[in-house]
């Protein structure tokens, strides 16, 4: 891949993408365990 | 035109309450002073930087007051049921509304006229505009804090943790107007060699007509039982 | 309660398509480098965030115009959706800000105006939960959410204006037409997420009200 003028900053990346989809799955996940409890599912 | 009347009434009202209140007046006051106190030595006691943040400061300071001023125009009412017996009366809600927040309107206005002078003196800031020009800032911030700080004092008071929930609500709520009106006054502080400081009062009291006008459509709902 | 599990199956697949082109096909950017990919999971995250505040405050115009307890779920659901969505977007503009600004947070017009939205809707939150009457609940909150989506357009003409004195605002450059399709393929699926996550929250808001209601 050719460089950009900004190099590294890829543990940014990986931070983000990382972060963002474990807030969302655990999010998702605790919503379908809390309707589960209230019996809404 | 009966809304106007009835306004003027429950404006009257909201003033005589201030007056025999006065004591409680007072202390608020005094409050935002100790808050002016406290960012002097939280700035750092260097001239310069405290005469260019004085702006912020005298408003997080009137923000900070304005939640026991504002927390108090509706305690009264619901302390002993009042707010229903004014609406039996029967008031029209936009009146009662109107009229409050003309009432809190001027709390603030004297609350921030009293602090201008201290902080003049603490922070070395004259305003190179004219106080009159200072005046307009803080009439015009305070118009823009009043409307949206009436109605969710009437919403909070009814609910519990009203202390807290006030504040809550109401600050990222005026953010922009105290966005504006500090830099309006900070421009009336510093020198204003760009004429800018007009524009930030037109945002300030576009805010204001904005949040007036939905408080007077919206506060009626608030109110309903 | 099928085409619930079927839109949160599609968020899943959709997410791991995207940001699979989105790593191994889509071309590095000119200036930003391999940061610039966190645009695929950051901007459907910003559009699916606003999605949900904007339809909190239809929400709250709907139960204000028609009283009908749908509408108050709906607040209900899209409220905490957007605070989560709204919190997880400034996060992912902070981490891509570093690198790319040198500063996690610079009052960007944008990056304040989620702060704001997010701040505004859990203050409507901390409200619902002091309030024990239904009715004045959904009265109550949706007023505060009209206030307050009204309020965000202010807070982000100000900002602008203010950042406008002290600093250009930098924006990304437009979108090569090869970064589109996992853009895309995202966007999709932060929205069936987005869907998926408010449906269940909507059934656990209308539970909630039938017990109270009955009680």
């Amino acid at each position: 891949m050719p460089a950009g003028v900004l190099t590294g900053g890829e543990e940014f990346v990986a931070a983000a993408y990382i972060v963002s989809f474990v807030v969302l799955a655990l999010f998702a996940g605790t919503m379908i365990w809390r309707a589960r409890q209230e019996g809404a599912l | 035109m009966e809304i106007a009347s009835q306004c003027l009434l429950v404006l009257q009202k909201e003033l005589r309450h201030l007056w025999r209140a006065r004591a409680r007046a007072t202390a608020t006051a005094t409050f935002a002073l100790a808050c002016l106190f406290l960012f002097s030595f939280a700035g750092g006691l260097d001239g310069d930087t405290l005469r260019d943040n004085a702006a912020g400061y005298l408003w997080v300071g009137l923000l900070l007051a304005s939640t026991l001023a504002l927390g108090e125009s509706f305690r009264v009412e619901t302390e002993h049921g009042a707010l229903e017996a004014l609406l039996l009366f029967p008031v029209h809600p936009v009146a009662l509304f109107l009229g409050k927040a003309l009432g809190n309107m001027l709390t603030l206005l004297a609350v921030g006229l009293a602090m201008v002078p201290f902080a003049v003196a603490l922070f070395d800031a004259a305003p190179r505009e004219g106080v009159p020009t200072l005046a307009a800032c803080v009439l015009s911030g305070s118009a823009a804090i009043a409307a949206p700080g009436t109605m969710h004092s009437a919403l909070a008071s009814r609910a519990r943790a009203r202390d807290v929930l006030l504040p809550l609500l109401l600050f990222p709520l005026v953010l922009p107007c105290v966005v504006a009106a500090t830099q309006a006054t900070r421009l009336a502080i510093t020198g204003d060699p760009m004429n800018q400081l007009g524009s930030w009062l037109s945002v300030t009291v576009a805010f204001a007509i904005v949040h007036w006008s939905l408080g007077a459509l919206l506060f009626p709902l608030v109110v309903e039982d | 309660m099928k085409h619930v599990w079927a839109s949160g199956a599609a968020a899943v697949l959709l997410l791991s398509v995207g940001t699979y082109i989105g790593f191994f096909h889509a071309p590095v950017e000119q200036y930003m480098g391999i940061t610039q990919k966190i645009m695929y999971v950051h901007v459907p995250t910003a559009w699916t965030a606003l999605l949900a505040f904007t339809a909190a405050f239809v929400a709250s115009v709907g139960w204000l115009w028609k009283r009908a307890w749908t509408w108050d779920y709906l607040l209900e659901s899209t409220i905490e959706v957007g605070i989560v969505l709204g919190c997880l977007l400034s996060v992912q503009g902070a981490l891509w800000a570093k690198p790319t600004w040198g500063v996690y947070w610079d009052w960007d017009p944008r990056l304040t105006s989620v702060a704001v939205m997010v701040l505004t809707y859990a203050g409507i939150a901390a409200l619902r939960s002091f309030v024990d009457d239904p009715v004045k609940r959904a009265t109550w909150s949706s007023v505060a959410s009209a206030l307050g989506y009204v309020n965000v357009i202010f807070v982000y003409l100000c900002v602008k204006w203010l950042r406008t004195l002290h600093q250009p605002q930098s924006s990304p450059s437009t979108v090569d037409p090869a970064m589109v399709l996992p853009l895309r393929i995202n966007a999709f699926g932060m929205i069936f997420l987005a869907i998926f996550l408010v449906a269940l929250r909507y059934r656990m808001a209308r539970a909630r009200r039938a017990r109270e209601l009955e009680a």
